[in-house]
């Protein structure tokens, strides 16, 4: 598809074909100067920032006074660090555990909403809503629902007669709650692109399934599952990147806690940058947070081009 | 596909008993998924028309024995909320404006154009997806303050005027724009601008729709990068006005539950107008 | 459809209009507005958290000075919790603002990096000779004054009156509990389902209250020059002991631990029945009291070898940025003088740091009964404890006691192996 975009600009006008030199150079102008807004921005605002955080990652920096070059001094640290070694392994579970669940439960919702129902459209704007909540006002409201001692979830598990789950003083219970209220906000987001998904899938594939006789879950196993792989490959990227990213969320529900349970690289290094004063150190997180993310992506790229050649 | 064939015998046993009682489990299913999916927000609503004192004590009530509009009032005395609301519009608005526009162009360029380090951009602009924000904040607002926006709407607004995510949206949904359709305008004489006008822009409504409600979305929420920018309580926005209900001295669940709610509003709005073309939008947008 | 796209039409021409009408008015969208909170001349800015009465405290101090002086003050509230991240980015960018308010334990790394004005020669001769010695340390480094302590607070134990009826309440420093006497009257209280004895407030930046017990124990977390660990010692090990048990009884709530969350909202919700908690509380917490139709005292800190009461409350400090040194350190030499002080500590009901306010009544706003017990209960904060809490690197080693003591109270870990491994931390942040 990408090699046949061009032609449609490139193509020789009929009658008067200048130079081809010429023709390209005169959409490459074009091209660069329909960019140019977004590249100036990108440039100045993402990746100076970008390069001058890798610079201050070989200083040592409160942020203001004087700074002194240490070299690959905070790398050194960084490795034999256990918290950040324990915040990398909370990113990569809070990543396992969320993604691969909300695609499930998105999936099977959009499956259900792919077909008519009355209220579908209420139905698809209230799992949708949770979305577009800003992640404060979703961390605000999870810490007082989920609150341990007066919350609404303890309240209502005491009055059945159950313990209260201890969501904020227990490492698996502030995990629990951290990935249930993630879970909560992107099913909807997941559900919406699935519906899409399944909208561009032909139905005589879906037909010439069923004329075969293959049943409601062999069609899903066999025929939706597989067309859907673009999309899911896109949902796991996205989900994979934004869990590696995840700040707001923890940051107000749990604040990392209790002890490092729920300390993620991006709170680890907001905390060592804004709380320990430790700028040099909080950017070396970020520079090595931007390589994790970065190695991941191009693994999946890599896989998935491989299987493109395989088709 | 050939898989599907693979093994057919067990489908066969379907009954049409079994479609009948698959359509109502798949409708118990969805609202009681709704239903839980509700709750925080039924929650947060409830907290909002409480009393603050007789939310923790005393038995549970799923419905406010006295509701009142006290958590409110609190905040709006407390804060000039609705200069923050007109605030938050103002910014949320503009930006809007300014991303999709940007977003429509890159992703048209890297679409429908050939050109020397057209690999090299497209790859450095989905890059930038994988910057931690919070990490580069210091740098970037060095720079804004060298530029002397600090304390400006433009501060919040240019630096996140470029989104790679919708760069990335606009230019999967434009891969599918026929290429002939842009040659047949390019032959009448049309220039690079006029293309993009009267010929693309029309065929996205979908994408538009798509990209109105994400970054609307982004930036009406957005809450670190505004509260450092910004100096002046005139200029605030909604969620830094809720940063200051929950703080040193103890949380008033009832006014915070109560604006978050309201802060919420303007996102519903703008999801209710374009959810139509929602979903054909991402769809086209070759997420699939 | 139809009218689908008409309201999206009108959606998009409502939503130009209103960004154009907003335009036209001007306010955000106007480049070069001024420097925000930056030090510019003509005007003194600000930076600060408040709570409502603080502020109206702070404006009324501000417009008398202004009045006199000639020069405005502009306030920049920001929120508590992210009250320094901007600070911290405008000093980085070199246009910090004039003035900012800073905690004792923060105010060290600001002055190491040389990020404030030094006020030793320029604050009246002798006038920091008004306040008292524990504050005065805290607000010098290497014996140049940083700042002036415009304040400061200190925790008492508050107790709902009707679950203590039975025991005996302290009513002077003399008579204060014991620790062991603290533990059977918090042992004899009811628990059960969210039902706990009490919290207590060392919670995030509040970690370094924890050391009172320390410090109760005759136990010390740094060495006596300042220069060294000595936490890893008999006395912190009985404190962290015993401190420790307070979760491993079940006499706290579990999230009360150093990491948890703020325990004087579980003392208003009735979750737990005593609370150490500071006076700058009193205003969140009385109000709650009264329309619950409840009742709540208060009473000294437990005191063990002696008694010991934590260093709380704000210094407010010049940048080195400023361009107008002069005026900011008479703006500070006023705000923190006996009669604004005086009245920012009645409004606010927290305590005063000079001398010559200790021994009067102040008017407060709200229990002034308990606000003399507080008055007490802080002359027993000590200069040796406070220069320990001052440091310049204390901010880093209070992350470090957020870790440590978090492992002791919530996984259980053995005091010897925490305070060890905290004294490891802290030589590192030290040197």
């Amino acid at each position: 598809m990408t090699t046949a975009a061009p032609a449609a600009v490139t193509a020789p006008v009929p009658g008067d074909p200048p130079p081809r030199r010429r023709r390209i150079s005169r959409d490459t102008v074009a091209a660069w100067g329909l960019l140019s807004p977004n590249l100036v921005v990108f440039g100045v605002f993402l990746f100076i920032p970008l390069l001058a955080t890798v610079w201050l990652s070989l200083y040592s920096s409160s942020g203001f006074g004087p700074r002194e070059f240490v070299g690959a001094d905070n790398y050194t640290e960084l490795f034999g660090d256990s918290t950040f070694w324990r915040a990398t392994a909370n990113t990569g579970l809070y990543a396992l555990l969320t993604v691969p669940v909300s695609l499930a439960l998105g999936l099977g919702i959009a499956l259900a909403m792919n077909r008519p129902l009355r209220g579908r459209g209420v139905l698809r704007g209230i799992y949708y809503v949770p979305y577009v909540i800003s992640g404060v006002v979703v961390a605000v409201a999870g810490r007082w629902i989920f609150n341990e001692n007066v919350g609404v979830v303890n309240r209502l598990l005491r009055s059945a007669g159950l313990d209260g789950v201890p969501w904020q003083s227990d490492a698996v219970g502030a995990m629990g709650s951290l990935v249930l209220i993630s879970i909560w906000t992107k099913v909807g987001f997941v559900m919406v692109v699935y519906l899409a998904g399944l909208q561009s899938i032909p139905k005589e594939y879906l037909e010439a399934a069923q004329t075969d006789g293959a049943g409601r879950w062999q069609r899903l196993r066999y025929v939706v599952v597989p067309l859907l792989k673009p999309t899911t490959i896109f949902l796991v990227v996205l989900g994979v990147i934004e869990s590696f990213q995840v700040f707001d969320v923890v940051y107000v529900l749990t604040g990392g806690g209790p002890g490092n349970a729920t300390e993620m690289l991006v709170t680890y290094a907001y905390a060592e940058g804004f709380d320990a004063r430790r700028q040099g150190y909080a950017a070396t997180i970020g520079v090595v947070t931007y390589l994790f993310i970065a190695v991941l992506t191009a693994l999946w790229y890599r896989r998935q081009r491989a299987q493109e050649a395989d088709l | 596909m050939s898989t599907a064939v693979r093994t057919p015998s067990r489908g066969a046993r379907r009954s049409p008993r079994g479609g009948a009682g698959w359509a109502s489990w798949r409708a118990v299913a969805l609202v009681a998924g709704a239903l839980v999916m509700v709750f925080p927000l039924y929650w947060m609503v409830i907290t909002a028309f409480s009393d603050q004192g007789a939310l923790t004590s005393g038995p549970l009530r799923f419905f406010p024995e006295n509701p009142t509009l006290d958590g409110f009032r609190r905040a709006f005395t407390l804060l000039p909320f609705g200069q923050f609301f007109v605030n938050s519009t103002a910014i949320a608005l503009v930006a809007m404006a300014l991303s999709v526009t940007l977003n429509l162009l890159a992703g048209y360029v890297l679409a429908k154009y050939r050109f020397r380090g057209q690999q090299v951009v497209f790859i450095m602009i989905v890059s930038t997806l994988m910057i931690p924000v919070q990490v580069v904040m210091v740098p970037q607002f060095q720079l804004v303050a060298g530029l002397g926006w600090i304390n400006s709407y433009w501060a919040v607004i240019i630096p996140r005027a470029a989104e790679a995510f919708g760069i990335f949206l606009c230019r999967q949904f434009m891969l599918g724009i026929p290429d002939e359709v842009l040659e047949a305008a390019r032959l009448d004489g049309a220039g690079h601008l006029r293309i993009f006008w009267s010929v693309v822009l029309p065929m996205s409504r979908p994408l538009i729709a798509v990209l109105v409600i994400l970054t609307f979305m982004y930036r009406w929420n957005e809450f670190a990068w505004p509260l450092i920018v910004l100096n002046d309580q005139q200029l605030f926005t909604v969620p830094i006005g809720l940063s200051f209900l929950q703080g040193e001295y103890g949380t008033d669940y009832p006014a915070l539950m109560g604006m978050a709610l309201l802060s919420t509003l303007p996102v519903l709005v703008v999801f209710a107008v374009f959810q139509r073309q929602f979903v054909e939008g991402v769809a086209r947008s070759g997420l699939r | 459809m139809i009218s689908g796209r008409l309201s999206r039409r009108g959606f998009l021409g409502a939503s130009a209009a209103g960004a154009l009408a907003l335009t036209g008015c001007g306010t955000g969208f106007a480049l070069q507005r001024g420097d925000g909170t930056g030090s510019t001349e003509g005007r003194l800015s600000f930076t600060l958290w408040a709570g409502e009465a603080e502020l109206a405290a702070f404006r009324t101090v501000a417009e008398r000075w202004t009045a006199t002086s000639g020069i405005p003050v502009a306030f920049n509230v920001v929120p508590f919790s992210e009250a320094l991240t901007g600070v911290d980015a405008n000093l980085a960018s070199d246009r910090g603002p004039d003035l900012f308010r800073v905690t004792y334990q923060d105010i060290g790394i600001y002055a190491a990096g040389g990020a404030l004005l030094d006020l030793t020669d320029l604050l009246p001769a002798g006038y920091v000779d008004g306040f008292g010695e524990a504050f005065v340390s805290a607000v010098q480094s290497g014996g140049r004054v940083y700042g002036v302590p415009h304040h400061t607070d200190t925790s008492l134990v508050l107790y709902d009156t009707e679950a203590l009826a039975g025991a005996r309440i302290p009513g002077s420093l003399d008579e204060a509990w014991t620790w062991e006497e603290f533990r059977s009257v918090a042992a004899g209280l009811p628990t059960g389902d969210a039902q706990f004895a009490f919290g207590v407030n060392w919670q995030l930046a509040g970690a370094y209250r924890w050391l009172n017990w320390v410090d109760q124990r005759g136990g010390r977390l740094l060495t006596d020059d300042l220069d060294g660990p000595a936490i890893d010692s008999r006395a912190g090990r009985d404190a962290l002991a015993f401190t420790q048990a307070f979760f491993t009884d079940g006499l706290v709530p579990p999230t009360t631990s150093t990491k948890g969350s703020y325990v004087d909202e579980l003392f208003t919700t009735g979750t737990i029945a005593m609370v150490f908690a500071g006076d700058f509380l009193l205003p969140t917490i009385d109000p709650a009291f009264v329309s619950a139709g409840r009742e709540y005292g208060a009473t000294f800190l437990p005191a063990d070898e002696r008694a010991s009461a934590d260093l709380g409350g704000n210094a407010v400090v010049a940048t080195a940025q400023s361009v107008n040194p002069e005026a900011a350190a008479d703006f500070l030499a006023f705000l923190a003088d006996d009669e604004q002080q005086a009245l920012f500590c009645a409004q606010a009901t927290v305590l005063p740091t000079r001398t010559a306010l200790l021994g009067e009544r102040l008017d407060y706003a709200v229990r002034p009964d308990l606000m003399e017990l507080f008055v007490e209960q802080a002359t027993t904060i000590t200069p040796q404890l406070s220069a320990q809490v001052t440091v310049p690197q204390f901010n880093a080693v209070n992350a470090s006691m957020v870790d440590r003591l978090e492992q002791a109270f919530l996984a259980g870990d053995d005091p010897g192996e925490v305070l060890a491994a905290l004294a490891e931390d802290v030589a590192g942040r030290l040197s």
